[in-house]
């Protein structure tokens, strides 16, 4: 794995197993961490003819209002320029993109949720496993701090109520599971904002549609999120 | 519409300025560490090789401009 800045080794424990994980993490946690704008998001508001922060307030306003995520991060075909072959994953945290490579140099782009501040990573992994309606186990920290996933450390099934969602891709390096994931969510709203610990999330119809696409073993390549704290790398 | 305040490269243009440096990379894995816009058709992308710094720069039809050792 790439090392560049910071060279940190996160060490994770997942499953019960210690493992050093040479992503490049800017700080570890599990996927599902309570919400906090980072706020780089900024909507088109037609009317005002401005453009306006784009924070969980504004998300969920605007999903209440309209049922759907703002135009840009609903599942579209896109021009993609790259030597990644067709499978390709390919996410834009940044921008709360996730590209799927398709032939003829075209992309299948989904809006996601990313990591919020400090949870941001980088790296060249690969999808391990996939499940459909996964099931949720918190980590140790989230179940000593929070009574509500305290309650499921012993696993919370697969559900309409599990916050992974419908589907979830399990990313590895090599044969170690990073414990990052791509996976659905019970909100939606999030989807454009800075939020998890670290995980991708997607709408429910979208990482559904992206689990039918996906085979195990497709390249993923996460860009640097947060590229305002790296210039002069 | 919707936009992000970090003014980036689009990810395709960050992935072309890693392919350019791949050739020198001697093997090493490639991967775009920041990116921002330079003018209304350029943009900068900082690429690491296994540790190897190099400063790319791309406009926006995907040309590359140039890629020099940072």
């Amino acid at each position: 794995m790439t090392m560049i800045r910071d060279s940190l080794e996160a060490e994770v424990n997942h499953g019960g197993t210690m493992r050093k994980i040479g992503l490049i993490v800017l700080a570890a946690g599990l996927c599902l961490g309570p919400l906090a704008a980072l706020a780089a998001t900024q909507i088109y508001d037609a009317r005002t003819k401005k453009w306006v922060d784009y924070d969980k307030r504004k998300a969920r306003q605007y999903f209440a209002h309209n049922k759907q995520v703002p135009e840009a991060f609903r599942r579209q075909v896109v021009p993609f320029r790259t030597a990644e072959p067709p499978g390709t994953i390919i996410i834009d945290g940044n921008q709360h993109f996730l590209y799927l490579v398709q032939p003829g140099g075209q992309a299948i782009r989904y809006g996601i949720g990313v990591g919020r501040e400090g949870f941001g990573w980088a790296g060249i992994v690969r999808v391990g496993r996939t499940a459909e309606w996964p099931t949720w186990t918190p980590p140790p920290e989230m179940v000593a701090r929070d009574p509500n996933a305290a309650k499921w450390a012993a696993g919370m099934p697969g559900g309409p109520d599990n916050p992974l969602g419908a589907r979830a891709l399990y990313l590895y390096e090599g044969e170690n599971d990073t414990i990052y994931r791509i996976h659905g969510t019970v909100e939606p709203w999030t989807i454009g904002l800075d939020v998890s610990s670290g995980c991708i999330r997607m709408n429910n119809d979208d990482i559904i549609d992206l689990h039918s696409r996906v085979k195990i073993g497709a390249k993923v390549i996460v860009l640097m999120q947060g590229a305002a704290l790296y210039k002069g790398v | 519409m919707a936009r992000t305040s970090l003014q980036t490269a689009p990810a395709d243009l960050q992935l072309i300025c890693a392919n350019a440096v791949v050739a020198q990379a001697s093997g090493a894995r490639v991967l775009p560490m920041s990116s921002r816009q330079l003018d209304a058709t350029t943009y900068a992308v900082d690429v690491d090789a296994g540790g190897r710094k190099f400063n790319c720069v791309v406009d926006s039809s995907g040309s590359i401009k140039s890629v020099q050792p940072a």
